[in-house]
């Protein structure tokens, strides 16, 4: 995966830069590594269709 | 010390036994008796899917009849079925069962969307219009209005599974249903447990939770699925019952 022309607001999903097996792999990376807990109900595109929503969205768990 | 070996050795030995005796258990247990989540989602069908990109030379039919269907059923199964049908005798008498099931759900006007890649089928998924609907798969009884459609059996053969396929099937039916114009909420049904599914539902296309129901599995024993929640909350879910599969 390139990440030549992704920004941090890119959406991901509608370029299809993430398919859902590379973001199933990042979901368990993100609990594995930073210890939070992402439920189903938590898979909407507010938190994980970009970069900068996944940050965010990351930063919240953790707070 | 080559005694002290040798019974460290056995000691050793014995352990590993025990645990792979659990571990043998353990996913028997899981086989013959399992509890899962299924979340009910829906989504509303006035907003088109997204533009996606998918391998090149995928292809999506939307069949209601005709050869495809007996290709998609000789194709994957379940991965002992899978792991049998290297015995040919196996192999085709899963086919038949599988082509049998097909061929009912078309005789009942549901229609299956066909991934293509080449000779190859890729995925598929189903498409029911029916009012109320026994979903065999889930174990569960729903019930729709009649702006409403439930896809079902949305399967990618595993080889397919980065390609887009399920992705390129769900962004078809999407597209047809919107053009269509005569529904306006598509419902699935996504075990809690399968985060593929969960991603590509939920983010991919943005379908939303309405129903959460629990169901106990005991698929080698009696071939059944019990509903096990005891109060589902209001939903498409509204009729419990054993359901043979």
């Amino acid at each position: 995966m390139t990440l030549d022309g992704i920004g941090d607001d890119t959406p991901l999903f509608e370029r299809m830069v993430l398919d859902s097996l590379h973001l199933v792999a990042i979901v368990a990376e993100l609990e594995q590594r930073l210890r939070i807990t992402i439920t189903p109900e938590d898979l909407v595109p507010d938190n994980f269709g970009s970069l900068s929503r996944m940050a965010q969205f990351v930063e919240a768990q953790r707070s | 010390m080559a005694v002290a070996t040798l019974v460290g050795y056995e000691s050793g030995g014995s352990h590993m036994r025990a645990a792979s005796f659990r571990r043998v258990m353990a996913t028997l247990s899981a086989q013959l008796f399992s509890v899962h989540e299924l979340d009910i989602v829906r989504r509303s069908v006035e907003e088109g899917p997204p533009e996606l990109r998918v391998d090149e030379g995928l292809m999506l039919h939307r069949v209601e009849g005709g050869d495809l269907v007996i290709d998609a059923a000789r194709v994957g199964s379940h991965p002992i079925i899978v792991a049998l049908a290297r015995i040919g005798f196996i192999d085709t008498l899963a086919a038949a069962r599988r082509l049998r099931r097909f061929r009912t759900r078309l005789a009942r006007g549901e229609v299956v969307y066909i991934a293509t890649k080449g000779e190859d089928v890729a995925g598929w998924a189903w498409v029911s219009k029916a009012g109320a609907f026994r979903d065999r798969w889930i174990g569960l009884h729903l019930k729709f209005a009649p702006d409403e459609l439930y896809i079902y059996d949305l399967w990618a053969y595993p080889k397919y599974r980065s390609s887009g396929a399920g992705a390129l099937i769900v962004a078809g039916i999407l597209r047809d249903l919107q053009s269509d114009g005569l529904v306006r909420w598509v419902y699935g049904c996504i075990d809690r447990e399968n985060r593929p599914n969960q991603v590509l539902q939920r983010l991919v296309f943005g379908f939303r939770s309405v129903q959460s129901v629990k169901v106990l599995r005991m698929v080698v024993a009696f071939g059944r699925v019990l509903p096990a929640t005891a109060t589902p909350p209001s939903g498409p879910c509204e009729r419990r019952g054993a359901v043979r599969i």
